[in-house]
């Protein structure tokens, strides 16, 4: 950290630029609010930080006709308070209520979450339940992953070292389409024991499932869908039977890992609970 | 070792100053300024010890870089008062036995100033949610919740109290 150096980036171009001429001895800051306590604790040791909090083109919360266009640099407090957000996707306004402190909202951003990859971390199950997708910049062009293959391990993603996160897409709702993302903590400040993000789509004319996502937080190295539980549902009429029943299987097919915020045992419990209060939360009819 | 020039205002003064790239908002704060009534907790984010307000958004300063806040205008509980007179939080604060050891005060009461200039009638709750990342030891939580309950906004978009 000592002779660590610093560059403020004006533009994408400029921070492509230095991602290919430093690689990995560079590191992005963005928000800096997981960054600088590893820069702290001497976790992380780059050569060089970029600075992008103030390249413009990487903020914005854009509609389409069919997706929310999303700034990497985005703030979580932003999200929170965007009247956009709050219309068309509130899971996300309540995702971020429930993230960290207001401090820590003000100036972390949800790119920096993302890359960041605490398995931990809120953004991601409920962004994987929405079914979005990440755009990641290098000097040498563009492409595209959805946020479901973007994480690899513990604070581990699939971005290349010359690569920057610029923005993130987010299909909008189908009418009946509802998406509610739900959070275990000690406290409301701390990180999640779980969380889970769900999306439900029904039928019009038989009320039956027609897409489930249930992403769950918190319980391994990376978020995770509970695809038995998913089958359960899938092309069914949801009642208290299918969602007892798709608990236990996310109970069977989830093995939790203990961290500091709970045991594998606990989350074991807590797996078959809260996707039986996701269920029901998401399938009680409320249009998104 | 690299410095870098760093220019900011804290409490109405500009500043110009040479920093590392390592160090953050707090180390400058209190070491290079000698503003040490922005207290450091945990030094990682959970407290809220080290809280100032950054362009009137409150903020750990611990969690941010130095360089981060070139151009900014800070304010730490120092530059609350104006001419010797308290701020009305800060009067709330010490009347309603709002302070124990005082070590979180500082962090507690420019949250509240963060809150009350965005949301001036504040209920219970929204004052729960919004301190909930500001640590007491002390765990004097209730008085802190009537002192900021206290402060109600007056004629032309200040505040005083109720
Ligand atoms: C006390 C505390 C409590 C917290 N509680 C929670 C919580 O409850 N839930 C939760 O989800 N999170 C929580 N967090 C984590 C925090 O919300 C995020 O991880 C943080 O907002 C990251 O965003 P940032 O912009 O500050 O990233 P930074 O700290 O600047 O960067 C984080 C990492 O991402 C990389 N990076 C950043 N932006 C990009 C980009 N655009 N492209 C490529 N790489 C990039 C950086 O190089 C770095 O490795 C907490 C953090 C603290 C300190
Ligand atoms: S010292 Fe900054 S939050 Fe504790
Ligand atoms: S008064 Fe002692 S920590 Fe709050």
């Amino acid at each position: 950290m000592k002779d660590m150096r610093y560059i403020r980036a004006a533009s994408v171009t400029e921070v492509t630029d230095c991602l290919k001429k430093y690689g990995d001895k560079a590191k992005i800051l963005a928000g800096g609010q997981s960054l600088v306590p590893l820069l702290r604790q001497r976790l992380a040791r780059p050569g060089l930080l970029i600075d992008i909090s103030r390249v413009a083109d990487l903020k914005f919360i854009r509609k389409t006709k069919n997706t929310l266009k999303i700034g990497a640099l985005t703030t979580h407090r932003q999200l929170e308070t965007d009247p956009l957000i709050r219309e068309h996707l509130p899971i996300l306004a309540d995702m971020e209520k429930q993230l960290a402190s207001v401090q820590i909202r003000n100036l972390g951003t949800l790119g920096g979450n993302l890359c960041h990859a605490d398995p931990a971390g809120d953004v991601a199950p409920a962004l994987m339940a929405l079914g979005a997708k990440l755009k990641l910049i290098s000097a040498t062009g563009a492409r595209t992953m959805s946020v479901e293959n973007f994480f690899k391990d513990f604070f581990e993603t699939a971005i290349r070292p010359d690569e920057v996160l610029a923005e993130i897409d987010i299909p909008l709702l189908p009418d009946l389409g509802h998406a509610i993302y739900i959070k275990h903590s000690s406290r409301g400040v701390d990180t999640a024991i779980i969380g889970v993000g769900t999306f439900i789509l029904k039928d019009h004319d038989t009320d039956t499932c027609k897409e489930i996502r249930l992403c769950v937080g918190a319980v391994g190295p990376v978020p995770i869908r509970a695809k038995n539980a998913e089958a359960v549902i899938r092309g069914k009429v949801v009642t208290g039977k299918t969602i007892a029943e798709a608990g236990k299987k996310a109970r069977e097919e989830i093995s939790p890992v203990s961290d500091l915020q709970g045991s594998a045992e606990y989350k074991k419990e807590l797996i078959e609970v809260f996707i039986q209060r996701a269920l029901k939360a998401a399938s009680s009819g409320r249009r998104k | 070792m690299k410095k870098y020039k760093l220019c900011l205002t804290v409490n109405g003064i500009d500043y110009m100053l040479e920093v590392n790239a390592g160090e953050t908002l707090q180390d400058v704060i209190r070491d290079h300024l000698n503003l040490t009534g922005t207290k450091t907790g945990c030094d990682s984010g959970a407290c809220g010890a080290c809280t100032v307000l950054m362009d009137g958004m409150a903020i750990k300063s611990c969690l941010v870089l130095a360089l981060q806040a070139e151009g900014r205008k800070i304010l730490t509980i120092e530059g609350l008062a104006q001419d010797g007179a308290l701020h009305p939080l800060q009067e709330a604060f010490v009347e309603n036995w709002a302070i124990q050891c005082g070590y979180c005060t500082p962090g507690m009461i420019l949250t509240s100033k963060a809150l009350l200039d965005e949301n001036p009638n504040p209920s219970g709750d929204d004052i729960r949610m919004y301190l909930s990342g500001n640590f007491c030891r002390c765990t004097g939580y209730q008085k802190i919740i009537d002192a900021v309950s206290s402060v109600r906004p007056l004629q032309g978009g200040r505040h005083g109290k109720k």
